[in-house]
């Protein structure tokens, strides 16, 4: 009897071990992670480190290289760069190693960001300082170069895309009424949104009183609106930013300063709430692929550190917090049980990984200075 | 008797000379570029009164002391902390009540016996007033490491018509070099020297060769303040104007929010572009908007309709580059920022 009861014990302790990801993947992080290197902004150049072999790959393509951006599928990374004429968005490809340089019809783009089926990118583009930026959509097999959102949409910054558009379907049945900007088409919003993709950024233009506010906009090909009033706070009060989609597209985050200090508020199904709530400024909401967590940045114990927040319940808990350093940048693992972060723990900012679930800090690179870490999604 | 006090008198003399040189002679290394102390420096100076606290940051641990103008010596107490492998910061309350109004070198000799020493990088000042002026130039652009070449000698005469104004302390808003090249740095940094007020500096476009202006000034990004009223000096850098990949989205919320009880804040920059880090301008003009902002860059005065930066409250201040001449004094009050007209020492 007891060595049957051994038995059993060890068969299910064995399952427990192997079905465990946590156990596992908290000793070993795997994977691929891109990001910027270089001495300053003027020398930046992505390399990629294989969390496994150590081994690293320098891109070298152009100069003053932007913010890796890994295309969804794992294949692919998106970044600006400066070559002659301007500031390019250049697509390496991690199959073939060669490298895209899309073009463009004016000189200065930036701020890449990948379509959920990764077949398209989209980008801010505009003539160096000038200040109306437009969204460029590139539509890699094609090779064509659009510019979103119909003629009256105002400078958008940083759009990201919606994976899937039941977001915006819910947000349709959330309210009895929803007025749309005068002119917008929804049907063909939809229409649009289901064939190419629907995008939202932030809207930058002028008020009455001779100022700018930002509002959140979602736009299509040719269709764009401001999220829908009855949905929002009293926007032209207060200046959002940083809208992110969650993995499914079932919900959003974005940042607020309606607090009188920068919040983070979460619009799902049942509407909006400030998940963050602090009267230390919360910024930088970053998804964990599992669509469970939210980390992001916040200076409530002084230096600016990374936490998680559980978005149904906006309880908040620490992730790396320190009183002697900064961390910031989350990028989550693609198990979502491991975030990378730059941190100036040793004086210049590098990188550095932390399980979600243990307190331990891995330094990751002893160079410096590094930056803007991207960690390559589960390969498709 | 007489011949002999005269010769005593020469000898004292002598190794005074002999002293000042070699204290001097530590002044920053050879390229010009900071030794051990790496703030406070001639750039990016402590103005404070005796009793107040101020910190150094160096390479090395050691005995700190101040030196004033006639080579006297002040010990001070310094409390140390190590903030990462490479640097240390020191606390220093400036205990000595009695000490004399002016400018100050700072000296460390280290526990490895190492001096160093920079000059014009403690101001005391016995009070802090309500109502008070400074001075503010822009795009220098020295050239060349000859002092005669013409942007050197402008740079001259300006810093000589400051030191005769009622400032009382001046802002350098960038491309303080063309190029960035040591010999510019250097022929900059003597000119600089001879002002007998505070000197505030921070980086333009023009100053960026990898880490050069760090080299020389530390930090591109500080704090500071003058009484009731706060200071940001900040970096916009070139190509990509103000990133948020590094620190400086860090500072910029870290030092607005220790300000934030401040009469009047000031940014201290070198351009402002809408296309700058959307981050930064969150910070400064957008969440808790700073008062007024003073650059250069645009080689002119701001118009009518730069008046505000475009989120609606920070008043921008530019200044005409000091390369041709130009120059401006504000007076500080209850009332804010008063500017006087742009002035130019080439008449123009």
């Amino acid at each position: 009897m007891e060595k049957v009861f051994s038995t059993v014990f060890f068969i299910i302790f064995s399952f427990y071990l192997i079905l465990s990801p946590n156990l596992f993947s908290a000793e070993s992080p795997k994977g691929h992670i891109a990001y910027l290197y270089g001495s300053d902004i003027d020398t930046f150049r992505i390399h990629i480190l294989d969390l496994e072999t150590k081994t690293e790959k320098e891109l070298t393509t152009g100069t003053h290289h932007g913010a890796p951006v890994w295309s969804p599928d794992g294949m692919k990374i998106a970044f600006s760069a400066k070559m002659e004429g301007g500031l390019f968005i250049v697509i390496w490809d991690s199959n073939t190693d060669e490298y895209t340089i899309l073009k463009h019809k004016y000189s200065w783009n930036d701020n890449p960001a990948w379509s959920a089926d990764s077949k398209r990118i989209s980008y801010i583009s505009c003539e160096k300082g000038l200040t109306d930026q437009k969204t460029a959509v590139y539509e890699l097999q094609s090779g064509t170069e659009e510019f979103w959102g119909g003629e009256k949409i105002p400078t958008v910054i940083n759009p990201v895309w919606f994976p899937k558009l039941d977001i915006l379907n819910a947000m349709s049945a959330t309210v009895s009424q929803v007025t749309y900007t005068e002119g917008f088409d929804i049907n063909k919003f939809f229409e649009e949104g289901y064939n190419t993709g629907v995008l939202i950024g932030v809207a930058v233009f002028p008020l009455a009183e001779k100022r700018l506010t930002t509002e959140l906009v979602i736009f299509s090909k040719t269709q764009a609106t401001p999220l829908p009033k009855e949905l929002m706070l009293e926007s032209a009060r207060f200046e959002e930013l940083n809208p992110q989609v969650s993995p499914k597209g079932s919900s959003l985050v974005f940042e607020t300063n309606e607090s009188g200090d920068r919040e983070i508020y979460y619009l799902g199904r049942r509407g909006i709430s400030n998940i963050s709530n602090h009267h230390s400024a919360d910024w930088n909401p970053v998804w964990a692929p599992n669509g469970e967590w939210i980390a992001f940045e916040s200076f409530r114990h002084g230096r600016r550190g990374i936490y998680r927040v559980f978005p149904e319940t906006a309880r908040v808990f620490p992730l790396v917090v320190s009183g002697d350093y900064d961390a910031w940048s989350p990028t989550w693992s693609p198990d979502s049980h491991w975030i990378c972060f730059v941190s100036n723990m040793y004086g210049k900012p590098q990188l550095y990984l932390k399980s979600i679930e243990e307190d331990k800090i891995l330094p990751l690179i002893e160079k410096s200075i590094c930056v803007a870490p991207c960690w390559r999604p589960k390969i498709k | 008797m007489m011949f002999q006090f005269h010769e005593k008198k020469y000898v004292i003399f002598l190794i005074i000379g002999i002293f000042y040189c070699f204290t001097n002679g530590y002044a920053r290394l050879e390229d010009g570029t900071l030794g051990i102390i790496k703030l406070p420096n001639e750039g990016c100076p402590v103005m404070l009164a005796p009793g107040q606290t101020f910190k150094v940051t160096t390479e090395q641990k050691g005995d700190i002391f101040l030196i004033d103008n006639e080579q006297r010596i002040i010990p001070l107490n310094s409390q140390w902390e190590k903030k990462n492998p490479q640097i240390y910061e020191g606390l220093i309350t400036l205990t000595d009540k009695e000490i004399k109004q002016g400018p100050y070198a700072i000296q460390i000799i280290s526990e490895t016996n190492e001096k160093d020493i920079n000059p014009r990088s403690v101001w005391v000042q016995n009070e802090f007033k309500e109502y008070y002026i400074f001075a503010h130039i822009s795009d220098i652009h020295i050239r060349s490491g000859d002092p005669q070449d013409e942007y050197a000698v402008t740079f001259q005469k300006v810093i000589e018509k400051l030191n005769q104004s009622d400032a009382h302390f001046i802002l350098l808003t960038g491309d303080l070099t063309h190029n960035a090249l040591p010999e510019q740095w250097q022929v900059f940094l003597k000119i600089l020297n001879k002002a007998q007020k505070p000197t505030f500096v921070c980086a333009g476009n023009h100053d960026r060769d990898g880490d050069n202006y760090e080299k020389m000034f530390y930090s591109s990004l500080y704090a500071f303040r003058y009484g009731k009223d706060g200071y940001i000096v900040y970096d916009t850098r070139e190509y990509r104007t103000a990133d948020s990949w590094g620190e400086q989205d860090t500072l910029l919320y870290r030092y607005r929010r220790e300000l934030k009880s401040s009469r009047w804040t000031f940014g201290i920059t070198h351009r402002y572009e809408f296309t700058m880090g959307i981050r930064s301008q969150m910070i400064l003009f957008v969440d808790d908007p700073i008062d007024f902002i003073l650059y250069g860059h645009i080689h002119r005065e701001n118009t009518k309709e730069e008046a505000i930066i475009p989120w609606g409250k920070t008043r921008v201040y530019v200044v005409p580059a000091e390369k041709d001449g130009y120059y401006r004094i504000f007076d500080v009050g209850e009332g804010g920022l008063f500017p006087r007209p742009i002035q130019n020492i080439k008449g123009k």
